[in-house]
């Protein structure tokens, strides 16, 4: 998750003097309530976004609606083709979603089965196993899994883990489990590399970072006394973890179901490995489709008007399913974590979401108002099962945190290894070609880089102004409170939806795929992650830095840009490259917003190159010359993001050094 | 922050700023067809070389995006191999002011039965089975209707693994099409057009992507266009066709569908799948250039007059390099075809003379 740096102070010893015109009281006044307006406008965007999404995919799907209704979501005929009957009549098109809702759901349960043990047991070493010096490290290697771009998960599923599922694992699989009775059945038929299973196994990869960080959090959130109660009364290592675990399940499950949303709207890694079959099949080994895939496969191809509605309509479908799991998730993980949650008794410091990560947990407030219950069952219990037991879960949960970072060391070991391998001069100088000319990516590096510009110069004001407001001058309004919730809500809308809305939206009324649309769809991906970073930042600078500027006279508009601000100016530009190494990676917004050009122009109302979109291209093609270049962009782009997500880490490091 | 905040906005219009240096000639985007991407590339590399007034840039992304981004004129041309239907065409003009889409064919092709099995190089397929295996009707390689109509070949005791596309696509039309023909069951239950609700099989993105799909998976079948197999030296079967004599896919295989198909009607939309004749091979078909016949919509005459040089380009001095993987317009369809280029107007008044 994101760490946060401790305030500087402020003014770096230099003195601080405010410009006359604050004297006058009508400027001041004037400049104080621009200020405050104008941040509360960027709040009111925040919100006027999430309604427009809204608007424009039910818009959109209107007529699919009015045709099809609920049995949409029932329905597991999708035909896009006018089919004849025996008498030559035309047969209407059928559009009915529930073979991608159920290969939404099975895809991001398989992943979940894998990803939840695993999350936990590394969440668990890193809070409660690992020695100090190594909890740093470690944190830092998980936050890059997070950091890696779906595309590089695709491309390595396809390059490494198909081939190894099609030709090892599934064969097993099938002669194994395929025996047994009912579960045989999900093992069963035939043995397809791109298949169901794929997707989980990836799906799963990329959701392991964000359940273990969000675990590890809850974990450090859980007064210690708990843990000490437990040992006292004799308990191993494991049985007193068992306590903690159960003391956190409502924050645990929440951070599944964190995962659990990401998954399901996953796009690019999935359409890259999962075989695009649109039918409910009961074998794993099987194709399938989810419907972020059946989007990024079709949206753009869609070439009748029933047939495109019915695709906005699924995406509506998927908004509100993801909007409803976000929902509950932070529910849950709030009630855990936040003041006045189930731990209230014990917060007097930061909502842990806020602290640095590495830091020591929050020592048990000892004069707690509160008691936990007292265990229900005595656990002092020496025997050998129990000695055995723990040593077996000592040794999983290491287990798991290590191959969290074997798997981490596969994936980036086999992207530098083949980037390296695959680079050339010609990569940078060179434009895209036919097949046998030099060929190169120039052009696309460019785009990339303007695309990341046209994004920050809409996200970064917007999520800013938010942020400011949400901390400054919300005074936890009613207003604040939607807010806070729209952000969350945007921070969980699937990107490839953030796609169809730009395409509705700018695409079809300019009639043309342009940077802009492409940028304004990265902007908008840039906004929640700037606004909840601005406003975490924010709210660790003291109160009393606010105060010690209104006694000397300064109006709020001077309090904020010239104390609060520069106070929090690391954290806010921690913020923003956190927000640009994930956009740089992005591509799912940006296949129906800026369909990709070859020429050497950089035109923002044009179509528009992108790194990520042909790599795309490229990866999903048979031509060896095109799976290199692809090879030597994926090596560009990951090492751009990871040097992004290494320098916030290494600023943020140096902030939380104590003084 | 406000310094980071302006050194972005400086570089972003730097970057915009000297974007517009580069842009002295017309540019011209168009998508759709990977049927023809090779031959495009090829083509606009050539082109784009050979002249100094226009730059041309053609995004493969499915003919189904090529016919949605000409309807929607979100491209300035749209390329299909799929002709566009009655409902589609009529859809186009009614959201474009009556204004009617033409079909610019620019080259025929033939669409390879690739396989992927390891020691099987002389595969014989027809209509009737193919139909069969992508209906997983034929489910195994060694299936007695595969095996009767391959004496002599030893074949495995392996799963099909059909492979097809997963985005709108006019080899698929072309496909779906032959298969309509063949299989009056496929024709009732799947039927004919650039999308369809495919009975079984795994989906790969373009013409490459089923490519790559059978690449990677022992006992795959897919459909690709002739350049795309000979590219990816991958086995494909002789088919069966009309006549009962059993052909390769080739050039010569599309002139003689060609030619034994009906004549060519005006507007250019003309199936050859399936075409009698001892020489014709039966997955053959045109790729199409999709353009509004009234360009005023590009709002600039230069580029009108560029986008139809290309064109015409494309169908005179281009026919040259189609060979050896797509088969050049006949010297009759050309000329017919130049004709067709001259009865596209910008505000009333013909682009070229």
């Amino acid at each position: 998750m994101t760490t946060v740096p401790a305030p500087d102070a402020p003014g770096n010893g230099k003195p601080r003097s405010y410009s006359t015109a604050a004297g006058n009281p009508k400027v001041r006044n004037f400049f104080d309530r621009l200020t405050v307006g104008t941040s509360r406008l960027g709040g009111i965007a925040v919100i006027g976004l999430v309604v427009l999404l809204t608007v424009v995919l039910v818009q959109g799907a209107w007529p699919a609606i009015k045709t099809y209704g609920y049995h949409f979501i029932i329905d597991s005929d999708w035909n896009p083709n006018v089919l004849t009957d025996d008498d030559g009549n035309d047969l209407p098109m059928q559009f009915g979603a529930l073979p991608v809702i159920y290969g939404t759901l099975v895809s991001s349960l398989v992943a979940l089965l894998i990803a939840v043990p695993v999350s936990i047991g590394s969440a668990v070493f890193l809070v409660r196993l690992a020695p100090r010096w190594l909890v740093g490290p470690c944190a830092f290697l998980i936050d890059l899994l997070a950091a890696i771009p779906s595309i590089a998960y695709g491309f390595w599923g396809v390059a490494v883990l198909v081939p190894f599922l099609s030709k090892t694992a599934m064969p097993f699989l099938k002669a194994t489990v395929g025996h047994v009775p009912i579960i045989g059945q999900l093992f069963a038929g035939q043995a397809i590399g791109p298949s169901m299973l794929a997707a989980g196994v990836v799906l799963a990869i990329m959701v392991i970072p964000i359940i273990t960080a969000i675990t590890r959090d809850v974990l450090r959130a859980i007064p210690r006394e708990l843990d000490e109660g437990a040992y006292a009364l004799g308990a191993t290592w494991w049985q007193a973890t068992k306590v903690i675990l159960n003391f956190g399940k409502l924050g645990i499950f929440g951070a599944v179901m964190l995962g659990f949303a990401r998954a399901i709207g996953e796009t690019m890694a999935v359409t890259m490995v999962i075989g695009n079959d649109n039918t409910i099949r009961a074998s794993l080994l099987h194709p399938a489709m989810t419907m972020a895939s059946l989007l990024a496969n079709e949206f753009i191809e869609a070439d009748k008007p029933a047939y495109s509605q019915a695709l906005i309509y699924i995406a509506l479908v998927l908004l509100v399913l993801t909007f409803l799991i976000n929902l509950a998730a932070r529910w849950m993980i709030g009630a855990v974590m936040s003041p006045g949650g189930l731990f209230g008794f014990m917060h007097h410091a930061p909502a842990p979401a806020a602290k640095p990560a590495g830091a020591e947990p929050n020592p048990a407030a000892s004069d707690s108002i509160k008691r936990p219950e007292p265990m229900r069952t005595p656990i002092a219990n020496n025997n050998t099962v129990v000695r055995v037991i723990n040593t077996i879960m000592v040794t999983g949960c290491v287990a798991c945190a290590a191959l969290t970072l074997a798997l981490l060391g596969a994936i980036l070991g086999y992207v530098v290894y083949m980037g390296i391998t695959n680079l050339s001069w010609d990569f940078f100088t060179k434009l895209p070609g036919p097949v046998g000319t030099p060929i190169g990516m120039r052009n696309c590096i460019i785009g990339t880089l303007i695309l990341i510009g046209l994004g920050s110069t809409f996200g970064i004001p917007l999520g800013m102004l938010c942020g400011i407001y949400l901390a400054e001058y919300s005074h936890n309004s009613r207003l604040s409170k939607i807010v806070r919730l729209f952000v969350d809500v945007l921070a969980g809308t699937p990107s490839i939806i953030v796609g169809v809305l730009a395409y509705q939206l700018l695409v079809m009324p300019m009639h043309t795929p342009s940077g802009l649309a492409g940028g304004v769809a990265l902007g908008f991906m840039m906004v929640p992650i700037i606004a909840k970073t601005t406003e975490e930042m924010l709210k660790l600078v003291p109160s009393t830095y606010r105060e010690a500027s209104m006694a000397v006279g300064g109006a709020n508009y001077h309090t904020l840009f010239k104390v609060i601000i520069p106070a929090a100016s690391t954290g806010i530009i921690t913020g923003i490259m956190l927000a640009v190494a994930r956009i740089a990676g992005e591509t799912a917004p940006l296949l129906f917003t800026i369909r990709g050009n070859d020429l050497d122009v950089y035109d923002p109302l044009k179509p528009f190159p992108s790194l990520t979109l042909e790599i795309f291209k490229y990866v999903t093609s048979a031509e060896d010359e095109w799976k290199r270049q692809a090879w030597a962009a994926m090596l560009v782009l990951i090492a751009v993001i990871l040097v992004l997500s290494a320098s916030v880490r290494y600023v943020t490091k140096n902030k939380m050094q104590p003084q | 922050m406000k310094m980071l905040t302006m050194r972005v906005a400086i570089i972003a219009a730097a970057m915009l700023g000297s974007s517009t240096t580069y842009a002295q000639s017309v540019e011209i985007h168009g998508a759709g067809a990977t049927f023809p991407a090779p031959l495009y590339a090829k083509w606009i590399a050539a082109y784009n070389n050979a002249q100094q007034n226009a730059k041309t840039d053609y995004q493969a992304i499915g003919s189904g995006g090529g016919i949605k981004g000409i309807t929607d004129r979100t491209v300035e041309f749209g390329a299909s191999d799929g002709p566009m239907t009655d409902a589609q065409l009529k859809q186009a003009a009614e959201g474009n002011g009556g204004v009617k889409i033409l079909h610019i064919p620019t080259v025929a092709g033939s669409e390879a039965m690739i396989y992927n099995l390891p020691g099987v190089t002389n595969l014989i397929l027809n209509g009737p089975v193919i139909a069969e295996i992508y209906h997983a009707t034929i489910t195994k390689w060694n299936d007695p209707k595969i095996t009767a109509i391959n004496p002599g070949v030893a074949l495995p005791d392996k799963d099909i693994v059909v492979i097809h596309r997963s985005d709108g696509s006019g080899t698929t039309w072309i496909f779906t099409n032959y298969l309509s023909k063949v299989s009056p069951e496929w024709k009732k239950s799947v039927g004919n057009a650039t999308s369809v609700k495919w009975p079984t099989g795994l989906g790969g993105k373009g013409n490459d992507g089923v490519a790559a799909e059978v690449k990677n998976a022992e006992g795959g079948i897919g459909y690709v266009e002739l350049a795309f197999a000979e590219n990816g030296k991958f086995s494909y079967a002789s088919l069966i066709n009309k006549a009962g004599k059993s052909v390769k896919p080739s050039n010569d295989g599309v002139y003689e569908a060609a030619k034994n198909s009906p004549d060519m009607p005006d507007d250019f939309r003309l199936s050859i799948t399936d075409a009698p004749g001892d020489g014709s091979y039966p997955i053959s078909g045109f790729t199409y250039l999709l353009i509004y016949e009234d360009l005023s919509y590009l709002k600039n005459k230069d580029k009108a007059v560029e986008l139809l040089k290309f064109a015409e380009w494309c169908i005179t001095k281009g026919q040259d390099t189609a060979a050896p993987d797509y088969a050049k317009l006949s010297p009759e369809m050309q000329k017919k075809v130049q004709e067709r280029l001259k009865s596209f107007v910008f505000d009333g008044q013909p682009v070229l003379k």
